[in-house]
């Protein structure tokens, strides 16, 4: 009896043990598997960290890169300046001070030198330009704006410094305006873009008309000119950097644009909160370029702070436009 | 009457060119063409007006000005033009706080356009 009873307990012993075999070799399978996974888990975290560290290194080291092309372009452009000016310069003492009569010839070309230094000069500063505003060096710091005196100031800059030889008639609609919030050295710059535009493209003669509207929202600024005009399709491309359309006008050499105008005047305004745009009737028709910016409502005041914009690094200021006719 | 200048720039060309505009206005006109010469004449010299230039050799403009501020000019009332091409807010305030009365850039202005500046700070002296 006992024998069977020892037997019995035997075989159950045997099986418990079997089954207790088994696991612990299932058990001990999955715990090789786990510290397989974790070793592989510790190797992709570490990859993690110095992909991450590599990343941080690369950051940083494009932030340096990053000051050192400002101070280049700075550098360069000062550099570049000098000997344009001192060629400027000489065409201008050959034309202004000769002690023999210039024959007609020289005359031209010596125009023509002084031209395109000035074309030189003009777009090393829109680049400069671009430059400050695309690596956000250009600080917005709007305040209440009269539009009407501020528009009869640039066109008498404008009349005295470069018109009177085209003749060209401005003609400035006063009225009873609000005034508006934006950056007056920013707004400025922008006027004058425009309106040396429309001035390079009128004809001898021609007419010129800034006149205002306003919703109470916003004053819309229309600058309307007796030019060639422009083509729907074009109206898109006038605002991109190098959209200069090469049938608006003859002669681009004669021109001392630089393609970039627009798009700084875009960008400004559109960092003052505003809206830019080009309308014309069509070629021969004349165009009408209008800025809409905010008027210095007392509920704009109170949210002035979210006109304001602060420059990354040290804020730089513009350099002149350029008002070519 | 017979105003003296003291140009100090260092590109030659430049420099000449300066010298020949205003002595052709009927300016006496004394050139240095680095920092530290520059330094030494308008302390040693009576000049009515400076155009002083910002990036020189040996000493730039804004320590000359620096150097003016601390020991001061022959003539105590010299006027100082800054004449360069480097157009920065800061450069620009820094100057005009150590004494320049005057900032021109030299690539935005047209040679008819320096005389006319040059004469008016001459005027107001």
């Amino acid at each position: 009896m006992i024998i069977i009873v020892s037997l019995g307990l035997l075989a159950i012993i045997l099986v418990i043990n079997l089954f207790y075999n088994r696991r612990t070799k299932d058990l001990e399978e999955r715990n090789k598997e786990l510290m397989v996974l974790t070793a592989e888990n510790t190797k992709a975290y570490e990859q993690l960290r110095n992909t991450s560290n590599l990343l941080i290194e690369a950051n940083r080291k494009l932030k340096e890169l990053d000051i050192i092309k400002d101070d280049f372009v700075s550098i360069a452009s000062h550099e570049l300046r000098t000997p344009m000016t001192a060629i400027r310069s000489y065409a201008w003492m050959v034309l202004h001070r000769s002690n023999v009569p210039l024959p007609d010839n020289v005359e031209k070309y010596l125009v023509r030198i002084s031209i395109s230094t000035e074309r030189m000069i003009n777009l090393v500063n829109d680049m400069l330009n671009i430059s400050r505003i695309e690596s956000g060096r250009i600080e917005i710091k709007p305040e209440p704006v009269d539009l009407i005196s501020l528009g009869k100031d640039i066109v008498d800059e404008v009349y005295y410094s470069k018109s009177t030889a085209k003749n060209i008639k401005f003609i400035l609609l006063e009225e009873k305006l609000p005034k508006i919030f934006a950056d007056p050295e920013k707004l400025r710059q922008v006027f004058l873009n425009i309106l040396g535009n429309a001035l390079k493209f009128s004809s001898n003669g021609g007419k010129i008309t800034i006149s205002f509207f306003t919703d109470g929202r916003t004053i819309e600024t229309r600058i309307k000119d007796e030019g060639p005009g422009l083509a729907r399709e074009d109206l898109g491309r006038l605002f991109k950097k190098f959209g200069r359309l090469d049938n608006s006008y003859t002669s681009v050499a004669t021109s001392g644009g630089t393609g970039l105008g627009l798009y700084i005047s875009k960008n400004l305004i559109e960092l003052m909160k505003g809206r830019i745009w080009a309308t014309s009737e069509g070629l021969g028709k004349g165009s009408t370029f209008t800025f809409a910016l905010p008027v210095a409502s007392p509920e704009v005041i109170k949210h002035a702070d979210q006109y304001f914009v602060k420059a990354k690094g040290e804020a730089k200021s513009l350099e002149p436009a350029a008002i070519v006719v | 009457m017979n105003k003296k200048i003291l140009i100090v720039e260092d590109d030659q060309f430049l420099r000449e060119f300066y010298q020949e505009l205003l002595t052709g206005e009927g300016y006496t006109v004394d050139m240095a063409e680095e920092g530290e010469i520059a330094l030494s004449k308008i302390q040693n010299n009576p000049y009515d007006l400076v155009l002083l230039d910002i990036m020189l050799p040996k000493k730039d403009g804004v320590q000359i000005l620096n150097d003016l501020k601390a020991k001061g000019p022959k003539t105590p009332n010299v006027i100082i033009v800054v004449l360069t091409n480097l157009e920065q807010d800061l450069m620009i305030k820094k100057c005009f706080d150590l004494g320049a009365e005057g900032y021109l850039i030299k690539s935005a202005l047209n040679p008819d356009q320096v005389l006319t500046e040059i004469k008016s700070y001459l005027n107001r002296a």
